[in-house]
């Protein structure tokens, strides 16, 4: 059995080098692993079942439609070929909506990410309130859309609480329509999600911190190291896979964020705050071109695809 | 004065629609009220009735043998839930639409209600509903589906509180409303209370403009005869867009939803102003709809409100005329099993006993046969106002919605550009037009 | 973890907490104010009295937990076939399971109609939980096998030396590691399936098999939206996930070593 010291010593340090029962044919041991691997499959296959049959018919659906007209209504579809994705290159509320889920999407992720490893490390520090902290920044996580989005709206008006605030400081110059001003809607959308999924990344790094062995960090402490130098030296290193899960599940969730626009901004002022999302609503479901908008879904899926695939690639290379 | 909800027969549509089904679904199993075999069990869905529980009971009560099941859902919900339930074989047995493109889509979803109509009301079935009515619900020769109440646009509804403590008079044009709405702000409120974030609310009052400038000129820019970037066009937006200039709209509209942002501003006093239409009568000048509109907001409601045209753009011309029709349509889904009795329930609910329900509670019926209400008004000046809604609901300019969506979508998003950027009027309404060139009719 | 700071260090760290406290409270009492507009606190009451709460409290709360358990097991059964048992396509599974990650929301919603309805389970819980389950998947994935990748080897090594069988090196030796992730997992699982609102209401005709989601729309209809009861409503169906947070935290602040050496 293995006792917890055993374990201690064996996450402390580097320990014996993958120690292998000695004498052991090299070809048996291949043939042995081969099996073995295969056998791991199985432990795979649950999840890979689950995802396939409910995201990835999903996905070859939308691709099947997408080379159709289909109003997503009629029993009838004609083929149109390729004529949906080239449509999608002269769609100028198409280009928008790129370019502000790329800004959106960029914006967040630094943002996010940025704030809740310093919520992370500020709920390690000896501040006052940090058990307050820990518990509050996951309060805006778990409220609905239509509460947040509500709410923004009258914060952030002309007469909202925050103009006010902003006129009893003095900076009366500052005081604008934030939502309904066509140069701060996009940013003001950025500064409204991640103050309310800050918590999300907070989570996350917390748990990888947990991991950082106490006794390394004592090590480092009567070695003489300072805070910073711990810190940089003995946590960050630890949280590359961290920030590698965070960049794809935050990038990815950006792409996808719908509610919040649509009970905000609905993509106005003029295409100001439109997203993929919402274009693709309006495809479907308003304007009904099932058949256009499962193109677009398809484009906004190869572009969640690109953070997937360097995610994979990424987090390999760490193993090595 | 609040209503308590034991008095509430005029509850929030979903939650009374909610509270049947709950009550339905509830009794089922422990109601064995004997011959099941001859029960009909229909289906009906739908985004915008209401007292639908009243009108239900009162339905079964008629039919007896024939339970209804209401699936109420929020109209975004509605649009994404009703595709894929049509399609399938255990879908609705009676559906909701809006005229205009909603109906044009899913016309062949639905049962040619001509023969049953002939059978049940006679050759004459057309002079049982307003024209209008009819007209936006039919799809070539075919009635889709019928009217269940009628409405319009047109109408800016005022507070005349508001206009009392401002020392105003309701403005009948836009000059007159620019010197209105600067004595209104500086009483500390909105003028014109809108929600520009809301398409359909811009449209609305794009529509007013132009009707007064050029009435019906916009109906044909629809049907494709007139370009959408001729002359009277951008006098016309350029007119919609000085309201967000002038002061009648306040800043940062276009973050602000129509529902429930403006008209809560409204409600409570904080507006002088609204441009809705006549499906805002039952909430703001009957006392139960009032006291149901109140509940969004903190403290009293204001008022008494009235309606009056929207005002003309132009000083010489005369306001809009009403502009509308059907606000909705039932129809018979073609995959029903029971089309007979889907057709009884929307007999009901569009000429039948649930015109009745929909009178009684000042919405506007779409049979022309039954009058609207006006015992509950809240002080009795308004009923003449809403007489007059009646009579301009019999002599429409043209519709609300326009029955193709690329060219709503189009106009809506020309809109929202216009109202951001100004300079922009030619540019957005170039885009219109190329959409609505494009458009196969 | 910084139990010795310097007195610049320590000022600073307690004027960001400072700061973000505010930032973060005072929207929420405006939230709370909301809710409180009208009625005071019988929004509340009534929110519980006017509505079928409790039962589409229970229903919830079936399908949230039964999701959270299918997601918790095959996710951390997948990870530990990724990370520890090096499975066979390891790298091929991988892919395709963060690629689950990309489809939005409402590109599925025909597809997954069509399937629910061959498949003949409408009106059965399993209608939401499954899909629900292949939507969370991904996330469980890949959070747990980013953090198994962080254990050293070392430790499965050394249990595999003792003849520890597969199943025995993930049931003794890794779950117990892993508990702070798996909080995680249960945490995030919970929240996304608890606030679920168009599955259900697509695949649950009966209405007494909806679930809280379903409540707030008791208080608004198309042109009427008393507000401050769909706060208190939105409020009260908040609260358990803040719960189960604050249950599941002190997992993870107890930290993986915790788990060893239990």
């Amino acid at each position: 059995m293995t006792t917890p010291s055993q374990l201690t010593r064996a996450a402390d340090g580097p320990g014996p080098a993958r120690a292998r029962p000695a004498g052991e044919p090299a070809r048996a041991r291949r043939r042995h692993d081969r099996r073995a691997r295969l056998a791991g499959f199985l432990w795979l296959l649950p999840a890979l079942v689950l995802v396939v049959g409910v995201v990835h018919v999903g996905i070859v659906y939308n691709a099947v439609i997408s080379t159709t007209d289909w109003n997503g209504i009629a029993p009838t579809r004609n083929p149109v070929g390729l004529d949906n994705y080239t449509a999608i290159l002269s769609d100028d509320v198409f280009l928008a909506a790129l370019r502000n889920t790329a800004v959106y999407a960029v914006a967040v992720t630094v943002l996010q990410l940025g704030a809740g490893l310093a919520v992370a490390v500020l709920v390690r520090t000896q501040a006052r309130g940090r058990n307050l902290l820990r518990v509050l920044i996951f309060v805006p996580v778990v409220l609905s859309p239509a509460i947040i989005g509500t709410t923004a709206r009258y914060l952030l008006d002309q007469d909202g609480a925050l103009n006010g605030l902003l006129r009893a400081a003095g900076l009366g110059d500052l005081v604008r329509p934030w939502l309904a001003d066509s140069s701060f809607a996009l940013a003001t959308l950025v500064v409204i999600t991640v103050w309310q999924y800050t918590g999300y990344s907070f989570v996350i790094y917390d748990a990888a911190i947990s991991q950082v062995d106490p006794a390394t960090l004592e090590a480092a402490q009567i070695d003489g190291a300072g805070n910073l130098r711990m810190f940089t030296s003995v946590v960050l290193p630890h949280l590359r896979g961290a920030h590698l899960v965070l960049i794809v599940l935050t990038a990815i969730s950006s792409l996808k964020t719908f509610d919040l626009v649509m009970l905000t901004t609905a993509g106005g002022p003029g295409t100001s705050t439109e997203l993929l999302t919402l274009h693709i609503y309006e495809q479907t479901i308003l304007r009904f071109h099932a058949g256009y908008g499962a193109a677009l879904s398809l484009v906004l899926v190869a572009i969640a695809l690109v953070f997937a695939v360097l995610q994979v690639r990424l987090s390999r290379l760490r193993e090595v | 004065m609040r209503t308590p909800h034991a008095e509430r027969r005029f509850v929030a549509p979903a939650a009374a629609m909610v509270l049947l089904c709950v009550a339905a679904c509830g009794s089922g199993s422990g109601d064995t009220s004997g011959d099941a075999s001859d029960d009909v069990r229909l289906t009906m869905v739908g985004w915008n009735i209401a007292a639908a529980e009243e009108t239900i009971a009162a339905f079964e009560d008629e039919h007896p043998g024939v339970t209804v099941e209401f699936r109420p859902y929020a109209y975004n919900d509605y649009l994404q839930a009703l595709r894929p339930a049509l399609t399938g074989n255990d879908g609705p047995d009676v559906f909701q639409v809006q005229p205009g493109g909603m109906l044009t889509n899913y016309e062949p979803l639905a049962v040619d209600l001509r023969p049953h109509l002939e059978e049940s009301l006679g050759a004459q079935w057309q002079d049982a509903y307003y024209e209008a009515g009819l007209e936006q619900l039919a799809y070539d020769d075919k009635q889709a589906a019928l009217p269940g109440i009628m409405s319009a646009a047109g109408l800016v509804y005022y507070d005349q509180a508001v206009l009392d403590e401002a020392g105003v008079e309701v403005p009948t044009t836009f000059d007159e409303w620019e010197t209105a709405c600067a004595a209104v702000v500086a009483t500390g409120r909105q003028c014109l209370a809108h929600g520009a974030k809301d398409a359909w609310a811009n449209i609305d009052v794009f529509l007013a403009v132009i009707n007064s400038d050029a009435p019906g000129v916009v109906y044909d820019a629809i049907a494709g005869d007139v370009a959408w970037d001729a002359p009277e066009f951008v006098t016309a937006a350029t007119e919609f867009v000085s309201l967000f200039q002038n002061g009648v709209i306040a800043e940062g509209a276009a973050s602000r939803a129509e529902y429930p942002d403006a008209f809560n501003e409204f409600v409570a006093g904080n507006a002088a102003f609204i441009a809705l239409g006549t499906w805002n009568t039952a909430g703001t000048m009957t006392t139960e709809g009032l006291a149901l509109s109140a509940e969004g907001i903190s403290g009293e409601p204001s008022g008494p409100f009235y309606a009056a045209p929207f005002p003309a753009p132009q000083s010489g011309n005369d306001p809009t005329a009403l502009f509308g029709g059907p606000d909705n349509g039932w129809a018979v889904s073609a995959q029903s099993a029971q089309p007979d009795e889907a057709y009884d329930l929307v007999e009901f609910l569009t000429h039948g006993g649930g015109q009745d329900v929909q009178a009684e509670l000042a919405n506007f019926p779409a049979n022309t046969e039954v009058a609207i209400s006006t015992a509950d008004v809240v002080v009795p000046d308004q009923v003449e106002n809403i007489e007059a809604q009646q009579e301009g609901l019999a002599d429409l300019v043209g519709a609300r919605q326009i029955p193709y969506p690329d060219l709503e979508a189009a106009l809506g998003q020309a809109l929202s550009s216009i109202i951001a950027d100004p300079g922009s009027i030619e540019d957005a309404l170039a885009a219109v037009e190329q959409v609505s060139a494009g458009l196969d009719r | 973890m910084f139990r010795h700071q310097s007195t610049t260090g320590r000022v600073v760290s307690q004027l960001l907490v400072v700061v973000l406290l505010l930032v973060l409270m005072l929207p929420l009492l405006l939230v709370v104010r909301e809710s409180l507009k009208g009625e005071g606190w019988r929004n509340y009451v009534e929110v519980v009295a006017d509505t079928p709460f409790v039962r589409f409290f229970l229903n919830s709360l079936v399908i949230a937990g039964s999701t959270v358990a299918v997601v918790t097991a095959v996710a951390m059964a997948a990870a530990y076939g990724m990370v520890v048992l090096r499975a066979a396509f390891g790298r091929t599974s991988q892919l395709a399971i963060v690629a689950g990650l990309a489809l939005p929301g409402m590109a599925l919603t025909v597809p997954l109609f069509v399937t629910v309805q061959r498949l003949g389970l409408f009106d059965s819980p399993i209608a939401v939980i499954l899909p629900l389950s292949g939507l969370a998947v991904p996330f469980g994935v890949l959070v747990a096998r980013n953090y198994l990748t962080g254990i050293p080897g070392e430790i499965h090594e050394a249990a595999r030396l003792d003849g520890a069988g597969a199943w025995q090196l993930f049931a003794r030796i890794v779950v117990p590691l892993a508990r702070p992730i798996m909080a995680v997992i249960v945490i995030f699982t919970f929240l996304a399936a608890w606030n679920e609102y168009f599955l259900p209401l697509l695949f649950l005709q009966e209405h007494s098999a909806q679930v809280v989601t379903q409540i707030p729309g008791y208080f608004q209809s198309e042109r009427h939206i008393d507000l401050p009861k769909v706060f208190a409503a939105n409020l009260l169906i908040s609260l358990p996930i803040v719960a189960l947070y604050l249950v599941f935290q002190r997992q993870v602040r107890a930290g993986f070593l915790a788990g060893a050496i239990k």
